[in-house]
């Protein structure tokens, strides 16, 4: 369903990714694990149209969509759930909501759904977004990427800053955004809570791919856990 | 007197705050002042001599006097945004991403290019618009109000209360809000941030364009450098009411137009133009976010 390959990206002088290719194929829940300054967030990003790719190439549902605007991008169904959240915080839950359904009209039907799963929301949807706790805020980021119906959707560090209990809330979240259909591209630097969550990882390091493989059968990797669990 | 100074300042002040609309909508969108603002609104009177001047060419304003007006203020809107819209994307958008001062200098370029354009095409002397309205009008409490003075208040009000409903109500509008608060994301999200930006550009414009009208209606007299002080007027009327916030533009535009008119009243009217500036260096002192500047907004 996606497939990148050779992707470099470039800040100035500064490459920060090195040549990565990784592979997502339909329905997967596919993880990317690494440590800060990775350079986890800028694929993503490059991903989903934000941040123009020094080279390589970036291919969804067969068509090339390198270098296309963020707002092109979107409209083939391909959502991103951004770092630290960005919802707009001055406008009220619902308006962020009618947002994330930008390019299409947001059907009744969409938000009964979302706030069964997120009925957090439907309590606050009059609410000014910036007011909302960081939990709270996450949802609302998801729930902003789900009204668009994507066919993929990317996490960018959906646990950062939240607390264990909210943690657990999300990942379930997500999982169950998985079952309904919907591919996962997942970037954490929570290792284990994301390795135990996907079917396939990839270990970036440094701007480049250093593992990848099973989730289950990189939880138990030695290097691994050395590195990134803490062993 | 005070009742008469207040109308006048009231009048001012609307014209201000439309001007200041458009200062505050670019600089939420972009954090670019967008100082060519005072030449659009001084195009803005042009089009409305010239588009008035062609309906009497062409007989329309004898027989149809009210109707030749509404049609010169809509020309205006219509040629204004157009221009907006071309400075947007010429001086602006290849700068989009350039460090902030880039687009400042383009908009000083833009500024200048449009004021010698004028005054070379249309000479360096005063336009007249002719005296169409009586200058009767009604007295309330012993002031009186002309005709101009209560179209201003009332076209401008009405403005002001669509502005306000389509930037709080319909999905552009919305759309806008989502970009200046984060433009990345809100690329993200589908919004094509290029389309959002050039409209906020129309809409200024046009706001620029009615005050152009309206003055031109109220002071009778032209000329290609209007626009120079009117722009800094505006832009201190953005920045007293909080630069970025639209109804901190509205109550900036009309505060700083009551200002003006009670000191010319009561201290003195030939330091008229001085007031603006006066009030502008004791914000910056004070309180250089403004009135209405939002608690959280401070952008990392």
């Amino acid at each position: 369903m996606l497939e990148i390959r050779d992707l470099q990206i470039s800040y100035g002088p500064i490459r920060a990714v090195k040549g990565i290719s990784l592979t997502v194929r339909k329905g997967e829940i596919v993880s990317i694990i690494g440590s800060n300054g990775a350079g986890k967030t800028s694929t993503l990003m490059s991903i989903a149209g934000a941040v123009k790719p020094f080279s390589g190439r970036i291919i969804f549902n067969g068509e090339d969509i390198t270098g296309q605007p963020a707002h092109k991008i979107m409209k083939k169904g391909l959502t991103l759930v951004p770092e630290g959240r960005r919802i707009f915080p001055y406008l009220t839950v619902m308006e962020n909501l009618e947002m994330g359904a930008f390019i299409k009209k947001l059907s009744p039907s969409i938000i009964d759904e979302i706030f069964q799963l997120f009925p957090v929301l439907k309590e606050r949807r009059k609410q000014v977004a910036g007011t909302l706790s960081g939990g709270e805020q996450q949802m609302l980021a998801i729930a902003r990427a789900l009204v668009s119906e994507p066919r993929l959707i990317m996490f960018d560090e959906p646990s950062l800053g939240l607390s264990p209990l909210m943690v657990t809330r999300i990942f379930s979240i997500i999982k169950k955004i998985n079952s309904s259909g919907v591919t996962v591209l997942l970037v954490e630097q929570n290792a284990r809570a994301a390795l135990s969550l996907c079917h396939r990882a990839y270990v970036i390091e440094g701007g480049v791919i250093r593992l990848e493989g099973k989730g289950s059968e990189l939880l138990n990797n030695k290097d691994l856990r050395r590195a990134y669990l803490g062993e | 007197m005070f009742l008469q100074q207040f109308i006048q300042g009231l009048t001012l002040g609307y014209v201000y705050a439309l001007m200041a609309l458009g200062y505050t909508m670019v600089y939420g969108i972009l954090q670019l002042i967008n100082f060519a603002h005072g030449e659009i609104y001084m195009l803005g009177a042009y089009m409305t001599v010239i588009s008035f001047g062609f309906f009497t060419g062409a007989g329309l304003t004898k027989t149809h006097l009210f109707l030749s007006l509404i049609l010169s203020m809509l020309l205006s809107i219509i040629f204004v945004s157009a221009y907006g819209a071309t400075v947007e994307r010429i001086a602006y958008r290849p700068l989009r991403n350039a460090p902030r001062l880039s687009p400042l200098i383009s908009a000083i370029g833009v500024s200048i290019f449009l004021q010698n354009f004028v005054m070379l095409t249309q000479g360096a002397t005063y336009k007249v618009f002719p005296p169409v309205f009586s200058n009767t009008g009604l007295t309330i409490g012993g002031a009186k109000v002309t005709p101009v003075q209560l179209t201003i208040i009332l076209l401008s009000s009405v403005v002001m209360i669509f502005l306000h409903l389509f930037i709080s109500k319909t999905k552009t509008g919305k759309a806008m809000r989502a970009v200046a608060q984060d433009r990345i994301m809100a690329s993200l999200v589908g919004i094509d941030t290029d389309r959002i930006i050039a409209i906020t550009f129309i809409i200024g414009s046009a706001l620029a364009a009615i005050a152009g009208f309206m003055v031109t209606l109220y002071y009778s007299l032209i000329n290609y450098y209007m626009g120079y002080i009117a722009g800094i007027k505006a832009f201190t009327a953005a920045v007293l009411g909080g630069i970025g916030s639209i109804p901190g533009a509205m109550v900036g535009g009309l505060l700083l137009g009551l200002i003006e008119g009670l000191a010319a009243g009561y201290i003195s009217s030939e330091y008229k133009d001085a007031y603006a500036f006066i009030v502008l260096i004791i914000i910056l002192l004070i309180r250089p976010a403004g009135l209405f500047k939002r608690p959280m907004e401070e952008k990392v």
